[in-house]
């Protein structure tokens, strides 16, 4: 196996043991990394010498043994909507083409102090609107699986550069499920905190209410590494909750003995793709083996979770993108006065997506018809919480299919967003309710592409998902399979 | 008609400078006449990504001054929605017109002008919230009739 095959854990002990140094390992997954690029497309930019600089600083703290942490000296990829200072941050977009942001982002920051290396941005759908990364503005970025399927959206270049070990770990973000969705399309494990347990300070924000950031790992114990580092409450936001972090790496090697796993019914309809479903079944057998007592639930509203989002994701969308307006930052075209300027820059930075979610959210916005869309969505968006709540009086984890059908081929669903849209019908429910949830890879296709298991959990009940998926994880051998970065 | 006929209606609307240390949503400081550009960070010039943060001074103030002029103070803020149900905005008219018979008399005598009495009443009791066209035309609807 090489060096940059490994995962975060096992590779810190190497650092650790000083039989390689950070500076080595930067410079080994680099070179992987520019060898498989051209095939898979995950980065927008490598900060190579930022890397090898942050690298150098590592080796100096495993050194001198200071401030050595799991992620010291560890290649990292950060999606690009998290603003990096002096480092290009465009949101997939040609309206931020260029732009430097002068502050890290709150989990940047934390990042550092932990010592890891960033080696560069990742691609992702424009504004972190999109289900597979084809609405970037500068690249399409490959499924390591079968580069003629897409990696999945909108993290989907956080998701190719860990499965195609071009980084040992990512940072994401989901609205949607945007780190679920790509981390099940790529077989790796992506994990949704719940809503306030990251600092969102420095996320080029889409929906407000809706966004957050997490780890994309190999695996579930580098997922926890990760987590350990991100959470906690930060001053400069004040969404960020003020709840204790526990150490999720030790509350993941508990047992699930007795763990209660709600299966809702709404999430098993007929018509979902056989092979997913046995996959997902084979899973929750094996969870039952391995101690934990199963229950039938009900989520009720569920089948309205679609709806609601797309009223309220692009409502808060239209918000968060009135500041593009070619003024202060960014794109900006000129015209004979300033309503000109404003509208020739807007049509011309954002991508045909970008523009149908913001005249959507504007519509619903519009006053007259605020209670009959916008007001009615969060009345919606109230019950489906409250069946969350209700679910979880019974059960401690609730289990389900991340997406219904493994990778599609790129092209597949552009004709019509709302086919585009159905890919979150699973996972887009968990960000309205603001609860948590992990996927990791249960299974493969007889095409040879990955299919994800999801786990949601309870308000600030990371450490259950973690366990339950810890478990799992380490009585199957999912997680030690590769991609081939194979075409067909 | 007369001078004498017109009744005078004045309100006001005042803005107050809060004289807070730092801005409403940033820690930068609000003091005049130094160099530009110096008190300025990612948040106050509204940088992708950068969130506000309330200023707990400035909320103080605004307590203080509705303490100050007999206002309501709103426990907590339960969002900008307006209300435009009409069966929400009429059961709110009545009870106003239930409560001010006096006003609901001078109206019908032949003095329109309190009509904004009543419209203001009824705001009030909605916090903000009721549609004011629609609360306008449902007073009028009943006491017209």
């Amino acid at each position: 196996m090489e060096l940059y095959q490994k995962t975060i854990h096992d590779i810190a002990a190497h650092l650790k043991a000083k039989k390689l140094s950070s500076v080595e390992l930067t410079k080994a997954t680099l070179a992987h990394l520019k060898a498989v690029e051209p095939k898979v497309q995950s980065f927008i930019t490598v900060t190579e010498e930022t890397a090898l600089a942050q690298a150098a600083e590592a080796d100096k703290k495993i050194a001198s043994g200071t401030n050595v942490t799991p992620l010291t000296g560890i290649p990292l990829g950060i999606k690009d909507l998290l603003c990096t200072k002096g480092v290009q941050t465009t949101c997939a977009s040609k309206m931020l083409e260029g732009f430097k942001p002068p502050y890290n982002a709150t989990v940047v920051e934390r990042l550092n102090a932990a010592g890891a290396v960033m080696v560069g941005k990742t691609n992702m759908d424009e504004f972190a609107m999109g289900s597979s990364t084809e609405t970037s503005y500068y690249k399409k970025t490959k499924n390591p699986w079968n580069l003629s399927c897409v990696p999945g959206g909108s993290s989907g270049g956080s998701a190719s550069c860990v499965s195609a070990d071009q980084a040992f770990g990512s940072l994401g973000s989901d609205t949607g499920g945007s780190i679920r969705q790509p981390a099940s399309l790529c077989g790796i494990v992506g994990l949704k905190p719940t809503y306030g347990r990251v600092s969102r300070y420095g996320l080029i924000a889409f929906a407000s209410s809706l966004d957050q950031i997490g780890p994309m790992t190999k695996d579930v114990e580098d997922c926890a590494l990760m987590m350990n580092v991100i959470s906690g409450h930060d001053e400069k936001d004040s969404t960020s909750a003020d709840v204790a972090v526990p150490d999720y790496a030790v509350e993941m090697k508990k047992s699930i003995k007795g763990l209660k796993i709600g299966i809702p019914k709404e999430f098993f309809p007929k018509e979902l793709n056989p092979e997913v479903s046995e996959a997902v079944k084979k899973a929750i057998e094996q969870l039952k083996s391995l101690g934990a007592e199963v229950h039938e639930i009900s989520l009720p509203h569920s089948p309205y979770s679609l709806a609601a989002y797309y009223v309220l994701a692009p409502s808060e969308a239209s918000s968060n993108l009135a500041r593009y307006d070619g003024v202060r930052y960014g794109l900006r075209v000129s015209g004979e006065n300033i309503v000109e300027m404003y509208s020739k820059t807007r049509a011309a930075g954002f991508g045909p997506e970008v523009k149908r979610r913001i005249m959507l959210g504007t519509y619903a916005l519009y006053s007259g018809y605020y209670d009959a869309y916008y007001l009615k969505a969060l009345k919606v968006r109230r019950l489906i919480k409250q069946d969350y709540d209700k679910a979880f009086e019974k059960v401690d984890v609730i289990v389900t299919p991340t997406v219904p059908n493994p990778a599609f081929k790129f092209g597949e669903k552009t004709d019509n967003p709302l086919t585009m849209y159905l890919e979150d019908i699973f996972t887009i429910s968990i960000n309205i309710a603001g609860v948590p949830a992990l996927s990791l890879p249960c299974g493969i296709s007889k095409t040879d592409l990955p299919i994800g298991l999801q786990i949601i959990g309870k308000p600030f009940d990371e450490a259950a998902l973690l366990k339950t998926a810890y478990a799992y994880e380490q009585s199957t051998d999912w997680h030690k399979r590769k991609p081939s970065l194979k075409e067909s | 008609m007369a001078f004498e006929d017109y009744e005078p209606i004045i309100g006001l609307e005042v803005h107050c400078e809060l004289k807070t240390a730092t801005k409403l949503f940033c820690g930068c400081p609000t003091t005049f006449g130094n160099e530009a550009n110096t008190q300025v960070c990612p948040v106050c010039l509204g940088l992708p990504g950068t969130l506000p943060v309330m200023n707990g001074k400035a909320v103080e103030f605004a307590v203080k001054i509705g303490h100050a002029l007999n206002c309501t103070i709103a426990s907590y803020s339960k969002g900008m929605a307006q209300v435009s149900d009409p069966k929400a905005i009429e059961d709110a008219v009545d009870k106003v017109l239930a409560e001010n018979p006096a006003v609901v008399a001078d109206y019908k005598g032949g003095k329109q002008g309190v009509i904004g009495f009543l419209v203001g009443k009824v705001m009030q009791a909605s916090q903000g919230k009721a549609n004011p066209k629609m609360v306008n035309e449902m007073i009028k609807k009943k006491l017209d009739s």
